[in-house]
């Protein structure tokens, strides 16, 4: 260690116990001056940053999580009681079976298609992702990766499908694919995604659903059949 | 086809009264570092109490992500930061000089000429850039290699923005000591 890299880790974690931090520390008064002077700031600026925090906030927040737990509650009961009645209703009409589920899928895959060509930039982009940044924010959407999805050029969330998600970009063979992580957007089946440029399909999940998109000429299926083994939702 | 995870669904399992104990644990031991944060973040006493709210909100909603509750602390820290970004990109508030910042919260005003208050103004000053990585440093207690990960930049440039944040209140807080020295003769 030389001066200059002693200074530079001092100013940057003034509590370094790394033992040669600390044997260049005590190698001289002056370095120990410096330190003990750096501490004495650190003092200061600790003690600067400990403002006090509004004791009505957490009654505020405590009263918030309750009427979130109550309307969680009801909104429960009134599910079950809609369950019952459609339950009801599909005995009735059993004969007659009415085709939702494209209808759905169809503007599921129109969302996904609307998101990617609004956000075209990102198959452009080289942030060089690593696994545990990917898993970082997946981490907030409630999924996780075992193993690396290879090259990683973009990492984001967004509003997708009415709901919040998670952007990635990879990159494919024939370009780059995006994958969504659409937490609580739930479909019944896989679902094709399909116009002049792209291709893709909507997998379905135990608590959401993934979108994997690509150029026309992309084959998704290795992509597909890793996300299928290592995705997993927590 | 997507192989659930046991250990989460146990947890939810276990039902309410688990899961709100969980939570009161963490509100009642993180809730005031969460607030510090998120008030030297926006520099604005409404805007951070607005903020803690919405992230205490999105954690219950969230709660069962928490795999590990030694992790909380950043897990709601990001969760502060998105909800920070989101907000400057919904209102995107004019930059607050100095003398606009909302720190009569903290019990010293200008007039005791503290030291402490000097010291608050200096850090509100700092760029967000270098504010935030000592924030994080100083509030969260973490180290740079878990700052590096909440910032989504490299460790070293974390260290880099340390190095510059603490160098630039020395040199200011040395220049005041300089001053004084002088004044009194």
């Amino acid at each position: 260690m030389d001066d200059l890299e002693f200074r530079r880790r001092a100013y940057a974690e003034p509590d370094c116990l790394d033992q040669d931090f600390i044997e260049y520390k005590n190698s001289s008064l002056e370095n120990t001056k410096f330190i003990n002077e750096l501490q004495s700031l650190e003092d200061k600026l600790k003690l600067s940053l400990h403002i006090k925090a509004p004791q009505e906030l957490i009654e505020n927040i405590k009263l918030q999580q309750t009427l979130e737990s109550h309307q969680a509650s009801r909104k429960n009961i009134q599910l079950w009681s809609i369950a019952a009645s459609i339950f009801i209703a599909v005995l009735v009409v059993l004969n007659y079976p009415i085709h939702t589920t494209e209808l759905s899928s169809e503007g599921l895959s129109n969302s996904v298609l609307e998101h990617i060509y609004h956000e075209l930039d990102h198959l452009h982009e080289h942030q060089n992702r690593s696994l545990a940044q990917v898993n970082h924010l997946l981490a907030e959407f409630g999924g996780n990766i075992s193993q690396g999805l290879g090259q990683v050029n973009y990492l984001g969330s967004c509003d997708i499908a009415n709901t919040q998600g998670v952007h990635i970009v990879v990159q494919g063979e024939a370009g780059p694919i995006t994958v969504m992580v659409l937490p609580e957007v739930n479909v019944r089946s896989q679902q094709v995604i399909r116009d002049k440029r792209f291709k893709g399909i909507i997998v379905p999940g135990k608590k959401g659903s993934i979108a994997i998109v690509g150029e026309k000429s992309e084959s998704l299926q290795a992509l597909k059949d890793e996300l299928a083994v290592q995705f997993h939702w927590i | 086809m997507f192989p659930g995870n046991k250990n989460a669904i146990t947890r939810v399992l276990l039902g309410m009264p688990n899961k709100q104990k969980r939570f009161d644990v963490l509100l009642n031991a993180l809730y005031a570092d969460v607030y510090r944060y998120a008030f030297w973040l926006c520099k604005n006493k409404p805007m951070a109490e607005d903020l803690v709210q919405e992230t205490y909100l999105r954690a219950w909603k969230n709660f069962q992500n928490l795999k590990d509750e030694k992790a909380a602390k950043a897990w709601l820290f990001t969760i502060v930061r998105r909800e920070n970004a989101r907000q400057y990109e919904r209102f995107q508030p004019e930059l607050l000089d100095a003398s606009e910042v909302s720190l009569v919260d903290t019990g010293i005003s200008p007039g005791d000429n503290s030291e402490y208050y000097l010291v608050q103004q200096h850090i509100a000053n700092l760029s967000i850039e270098f504010r935030e990585p000592l924030i994080l440093q100083l509030i969260g207690g973490f180290s740079a290699g878990e700052i590096s990960l909440i910032l989504d930049v490299n460790k070293n440039t974390v260290l880099t923005r340390l190095f510059r944040a603490r160098n630039k209140l020395r040199q200011l807080l040395l220049g005041k000591a300089v001053t004084k020295g002088v004044n009194n003769g």
